[in-house]
């Protein structure tokens, strides 16, 4: 807790697990409110942590897919909202209207919806992440929420949960009965733009200790090279990194690794730059895209992901999912050689992956995914 | 309330003149001296309580000129409110102009000492502005530009969100984009866009705004008697080229592959420039039969399909 100065919990969940645990933490230093704080600035809402009720649906899809990219077709529960750490890339400094870092502490409401979506598709796999306004997991010693969401999908059957995170927080997850059900994934990059760019995050080696801990609970993992930075040095740390992971991983355990560049909305540029005045993300060429972010001119895209594909290719092995996130066809077709036909065609390819690999769920049938949208 | 005439010594000017804070938005009208000049001061100049001027300030410098002695006033009672009694009389040009209604709550909190609570309580509710703090901080800092870029915002219309990008940049770099108007065509969105442009790349180079105004092409837009619109499409080459390094070598590299195919000029072929997307988009006017066959044939050239899959692989 030692950056958070505040704890409230919302009235209707004051019983709740996550309400419990974070009192102990606060030693029991709480304030009750029936509604969430408000904080104008993101990062004055990083000082507050609520335990919000689930209002409304919570389990949506990525809120940045778009039909003219080749996207995951991953689904999001907004179970989070902003996070203790500070990137200075991170599209939250533009996005949430009110910054108070909540945690939803109704999970037996959250898993009621999941298992109702679900069940109206038996036949698709699910992939559904907490990642999508905050980390999945730099709040879990103060509220047990991925803890308590692990042990509901376990028992779920076309359900898998993916944890997201730039920390080391692992240890409350590590002795759970996970029935391979969750992804455990990081984002990384090299030591150097941790440092530069993603402030009070976990450092290089403490990730690698955490995703180490991880390895040996059993979990799946997945590894998220996204933003992938532009920087002297990039050749060699980046494929750096992808074999010190493969020296401590093994390729069996890897679910998948996703690749993307830094991109940010035109708007977003100001807000970085006024936020992090001595920031150089800003500098290098980049190209409006047709969603509206601009990213690094494509030729240094595809260089950049080749050589990561590359990397992967050589330090683990040619099973492992690979996947670009926010890129058109031709870009897969570039760096790896093949592109889906569609955002379901993908989805399809993630449960034919997770059957194949894993051994998680009935054998999928494309239909079942691209006869839903 | 009733008329006085008093003398033109008795007026205290200083306190509430948040036209002169507003200087270079509002302009004494020609019209009004010569009024006052053949008929004398019609409407009488209002003072709060303790001699303070109201409103009138016009009035009471064009008197002065003139010569005047003393003038007609009204003082208005102890219980009105000054600054809301002025929010009210130009509520209507406040809410019209940005730049105004900025400049408007920097002098009342920063000249006649109110708080921020009464100013959000009291004033932002005529200024339809509901009660956001956000708001209160943008206005201050837009209050604080360069008085040459207040005015040329005021000028041109600015929208507050333009303003607030404006209050990010030096003001150094704002004041010299201001001074090439005459050699760039400026309007709000350009002036805007020049600004990031210039601020970016003095950042990007790490080059001071001197050196950057000694580059050959800002030289030729600055000493240079081309036209307005010819020094303002070298400027955006320029720029766009100092700004896209890589796309620009690409864009040529293709440009000249391009070059090498025989085909007719008036056959159009384009592509993305961004190298986003991956196509060629080709099109051409035809007039005959016999000259429609031409140009199938030409797009059926060895060397046309060679370099247009040149340019496709490239994408």
């Amino acid at each position: 807790m030692s950056n958070i100065k505040n704890l409230t919990v919302d009235t209707q969940v004051q019983d709740s697990d996550a309400a419990r645990l974070a009192k102990v933490f606060a030693n029991n230093d709480v304030t009750l409110v029936d509604a969430t704080p408000k904080t104008p600035h993101y990062r004055d809402g990083k000082k507050t942590l609520h335990i919000a009720p689930k209002k409304g649906e919570v389990l949506d899809k990525c809120a940045t897919m778009n039909k003219k990219y080749s996207c995951c077709n991953v689904h999001v529960l907004k179970s989070v909202s902003n996070c203790p750490y500070d990137c200075s890339y991170c599209f939250l400094q533009n996005y949430l209207n009110n910054g108070t870092m909540s945690v939803v502490g109704d999970i037996d409401a959250m898993i009621t919806e999941i298992k109702e979506k679900l069940a109206a598709a038996p036949g698709r796999q699910f992939r559904i992440g907490t990642w999508e306004l905050g980390d999945s997991l730099a709040l879990e010693n103060e509220t047990g929420q991925a803890s308590a969401l692990i042990k509901e999908f376990a028992k779920l059957d076309n359900g898998i949960l993916e944890l997201r995170t730039k920390s080391d927080i692992v240890d409350p997850i590590l002795n759970l009965d996970h029935q391979k059900r969750t992804v455990v994934s990081w984002s990384m990059n090299p030591e150097s733009v941790i440092r530069q760019y993603e402030f009070k995050t976990a450092s290089f080696d403490k990730r690698m200790i955490a995703i180490k801990k991880v390895v040996d609970a059993g979990y799946l993992l997945g590894f998220h090279f996204d933003p992938m930075m532009l920087f002297d040095n990039w050749e060699s740390e980046y494929p750096d990194v992808i074999r010190q992971l493969f020296e401590i991983v093994p390729p069996e355990q890897i679910a998948w690794f996703s690749l993307g560049s830094l991109r940010f909305n035109p708007e977003m540029k100001k807000k970085m730059e006024g936020n992090f005045p001595k920031t150089v993300l800003t500098r290098p060429e980049m190209v409006l895209g047709d969603d509206g972010k601009v990213r690094y001119v494509k030729p240094l895209r595809v260089e950049m992901y080749k050589k990561m594909v590359e990397a992967i290719r050589e330090f683990g092995d040619d099973k492992v999912l690979i996947y670009l996130c926010m890129e058109r066809w031709d870009m897969w077709d570039k760096v790896l050689g093949w592109h889906p036909d569609s955002i379901d065609h993908l989805d399809y390819l993630f449960a034919a992956s997770l059957h194949d690999r894993f051994g998680l769920g009935n054998t999928p049938i494309l239909t079942d995914y691209t006869s839903a949208s | 309330m009733k008329l006085q005439q008093i003398s033109i010594k008795n007026i205290n000017e200083k306190t509430y003149n948040f036209k002169s804070a507003l200087s270079g938005c509002f302009s004494c009208p020609l019209a009004l001296k010569e009024s006052i000049r053949q008929f004398g001061i019609l409407s009488p100049l209002l003072l709060s309580k303790d001699g303070a001027l109201v409103d009138g300030f016009f009035r009471l410098s064009i008197a002065k000129e003139l010569g005047l002695s003393e003038l007609p006033v009204i003082y208005l009672p102890e219980t009105v409110s000054i600054p809301i009694f002025l929010l009210h009389l130009y509520a209507d040009v406040f809410v019209q102009n940005k730049v105004k209604r900025a400049q408007f709550i920097s002098f009342l909190i920063n000249d006649l000492k109110m708080s921020r609570a009464e100013v959000m309580d009291n004033v932002f509710p005529v200024l339809k502005l509901g009660k956001a703090d956000k708001i209160l901080r943008e206005s201050l800092k837009i209050a604080e530009l360069p008085l040459g870029v207040r005015t040329f915002a005021f000028e041109k219309q600015f929208s507050h969100k333009q303003l607030v990008l404006l209050t990010q940049y030096s003001p150094l770099v704002m004041t010299q984009v201001l001074d090439l108007q005459g050699q760039l065509h400026l309007t709000a969105a350009s002036f805007l866009e020049y600004v990031e442009w210039i601020a970016d790349d003095l950042k990007t180079n790490e080059i001071s705004l001197e050196t950057f105004m000694s580059l050959d092409f800002m030289r030729v837009i600055v000493t240079s008697y081309d036209p307005v619109y010819h020094k303002t499409a070298l400027f955006k080459q320029e720029m766009y080229t100092r700004r896209n390094p890589l796309l620009s070598k690409l864009n040529l590299a293709l440009t000249e592959t391009l070059n090498g195919i025989s085909v007719d000029k008036d056959i159009q072929i384009k592509w993305d420039r961004t190298l986003e997307n991956k196509y060629v988009d080709l099109s051409f006017r035809t007039v005959s039969g016999d000259d429609y066959q031409s140009k199938i044939q030409q797009l059926n050239y060895k060397d046309t399909h060679a370099g247009i899959g040149k340019i496709l692989d490239a994408l």
